[in-house]
């Protein structure tokens, strides 16, 4: 599923999906292989359409066994593999991948055995991308590069309300990583929850 | 508006994007999606975004329990990410 942000200044409404005890499973794309949020509103490549524009809202709600897989993807689409060739490292967000506007995972969503080529086994969230996981768990993803749970290198990330990562694996060793574009650090705020039996070869940021 | 309930999405394709459903909204009012226990969305693919659905121009889309996406596709790439320590060959959008 793909949601494209909407232009929300001068009263516009902001694109949005809210999923309560729904599934998505085994779906398969470049980037977010169950949902992904694009980077810019239509007709409108401002920074703050960017950062209004979709709101993914998911309650009890399961992704699972999704894939994300950059170029190994076989579509007979010119425009996926022009991208392609230029950008080696599509195939991030196993599960999802946001660039953009809110994503929420409340109240007992799971986001567990995706893959991603690239980056952010379960979740990949970037650019402008706001990113809350509440009461929620991600467990058993795995990525080609890092951030085996998640990668975010979006605005803001929140982990809280016993949210758990277990059993992540990645090949840099980092169950999560954060980072920031032009270098400033991100907005990370973790608390009440926990992360364990990741696979963590490397040295962990936290 | 449109209502889905206990009903089936299967096996579509799109040339572009939602292969199995687009939502448009509009700036006055956006168009409104509910999607009802049993609704599966199973097996689409679309060429550019949104294998299953895609979401845009203010689509508010309500998805209530037992709703199922699973085994959709997708072919859109979206060049450019936003982590110079990542991705340090490519520039910000």
């Amino acid at each position: 599923m793909a949601l494209e942000p909407a232009a929300t200044r001068g009263g516009g409404r902001a694109t949005v999906l809210v999923a309560t005890g729904c599934s998505f499973t085994d779906n398969a794309a470049p980037d977010g292989g169950a949902i992904m949020v694009t980077a810019i509103c239509e007709g409108d490549a401002s920074a703050e359409c960017r950062r209004d524009g979709a709101y993914v809202n998911l309650t009890d709600t399961v992704v699972s066994g999704n894939r994300a897989i950059g170029c190994g993807y076989t579509s007979s689409s010119s425009a996926a593999s022009s991208s392609c060739k230029s950008d080696g490292r599509l195939g991030s967000g196993g599960g999802i991948s946001a660039a953009a506007g809110r994503v929420l995972l409340s109240d007992g969503s799971a986001v567990s055995n995706n893959t991603a080529t690239a980056s952010g086994g379960g979740v990949h969230s970037y650019g402008l991308a706001y990113l809350a996981v509440l009461g929620s768990r991600l467990d058993d993803n795995a990525a080609g590069d890092t951030g085996g749970a998640l990668l975010n290198a979006g605005h803001t990330l929140a982990i809280s309300s016993s949210s758990s990562f277990s059993r992540n694996k990645a090949k840099d060793g980092r169950a999560s990583r954060y980072c920031s574009p032009r270098r400033r650090m991100p907005f990370v705020y973790i608390f009440d929850s926990c992360m364990n039996s990741s696979t963590r070869l490397g040295r962990s940021p936290l | 508006m449109t209502l889905l309930t206990a009903s089936e999405i299967t096996n579509n394709t799109a040339a572009q994007s939602g292969g199995g459903v687009m939502c448009q909204g509009s700036k006055n009012g956006g168009s409104k999606l509910f999607m009802s226990a049993g609704t599966k969305v199973v097996g689409n693919a679309a060429s550019v975004l949104g294998g299953g659905a895609h979401l845009k121009g203010g689509c508010v889309a309500t998805l209530s329990s037992g709703v199922v996406f699973a085994s959709n596709t997708a072919g859109k790439v979206v060049p450019g990410r936003h982590c110079e320590a990542l991705f340090p060959n490519l520039s910000f959008q």
